[in-house]
């Protein structure tokens, strides 16, 4: 028991749960803002330009699948009008395909603008990777002023 | 008790036979086809993965592939993932114009292409043609398992009876 005196089976549970302490509290630390933005910028900035770069890649494929939906759906009113052609006629009638090529009109106006947001969010991300942006440590946002906004105060 | 054991070993059988039949489902639904005899394609062979892709969803849809209507290659230049896109115009057995939209991703984990949401637009059961009242909310819960049920069909043909070379 002496021997075993200096390194019990409670101590060692006790340095277990001190290291995964220390190793959360690290870790969690490494996912603020505060903190990766000057420890580890370039690691920061990699994150957020791939993770823009990748949804403006997603709002062009969404706003692509909607485009090429539209134009298979003209493609079938024009051969229902030409040949007859259609693979439904409980679903796929003169009516429904006018009905379905103005949904898709309208979806791609929303579409539309999701690719404009998505490329905006890109600029502004490599802009802030230009500029070395740093977030705030005092923690406060001024009242309507964007985290990400330029120094001037516009959005 | 005799009953008991009965009914248990039984609701156990077939719990397995459920689990087992899960586990297919999703090993060949998001592992085994969407990597299907894709590894032969390097990232930079993007068109001609997306091409046999397309053929190959052709054939299982009794379509015949003509050509791409548009085709797109999107990268990040921060990282590794890469995408492919594009809407295959297919002829069908009556002369009909069938579009098929297939999408791949680069998988740099496994370091190819798999295939990524792909289907014939705008086919008989697609939400376009809904209306407030026509299908009921049988008929879309129905439609929208049958629609699940087709894919699977017809991917499962896809690998079953390939592409005559």
């Amino acid at each position: 028991m002496t021997a075993m005196k200096g390194f019990t089976f409670e101590r060692a549970l006790k340095v277990l749960v001190f290291t995964a302490l220390v190793l959360t509290v690290w870790k969690g630390l490494g996912r603020t803002p505060e903190f990766a933005s000057r420890v580890t910028p370039q690691r920061f900035f990699t994150g957020l330009v791939n993770d823009a770069e990748n949804s403006l890649i997603m709002k062009e494929r969404h706003l692509d699948f909607n485009d090429a939906s539209a134009k298979a759906v003209r493609v079938r009113l024009e051969e229902l009008l030409s040949q007859g052609r259609t693979p439904d006629p409980a679903m796929i009638n003169e009516e429904s395909l006018r009905r379905a090529v103005n949904r898709r009109l309208a979806v791609r106006e929303r579409d539309a603008d999701y690719v404009l947001l998505a490329r905006e969010k890109l600029d502004r991300v490599r802009a802030m990777e230009r500029d070395a942006w740093r977030m705030d440590l005092g923690g406060s946002c001024p009242p309507g002023a964007s985290e990400t906004g330029s120094k001037d105060g516009t959005p | 008790m005799r009953a008991g054991r009965v009914i248990g070993l039984s609701a156990a059988g077939l719990a397995c036979l459920a689990a087992l039949t899960a586990g297919l489902l999703i090993w060949f639904g998001a592992w085994y086809f969407p990597a299907w005899k894709l590894e032969g394609f390097s990232k930079a062979q993007h068109r001609e993965a997306a091409v046999f892709a397309a053929k190959g969803l052709a054939h299982a849809e009794g379509l015949v592939f003509e050509d791409f209507d548009f085709l797109k290659y999107r990268q990040v230049e921060r990282g590794g993932e890469a995408y492919v896109w594009g809407a295959a115009r297919c002829r069908a057995a009556d002369g009909g114009t069938e579009f098929a939209w297939i999408y791949l991703e680069w998988s740099a984990k496994r370091g190819q292409w798999l295939r990524n949401y792909s289907l014939i637009l705008a086919a008989p059961d697609d939400e376009y043609y809904y209306t407030r009242t026509h299908p009921s909310q049988w008929g879309r819960a129905r439609m929208a398992i049958d629609r699940l049920l087709h894919q699977l069909s017809r991917n499962v043909r896809e690998v079953r009876h390939p592409v005559p070379e």
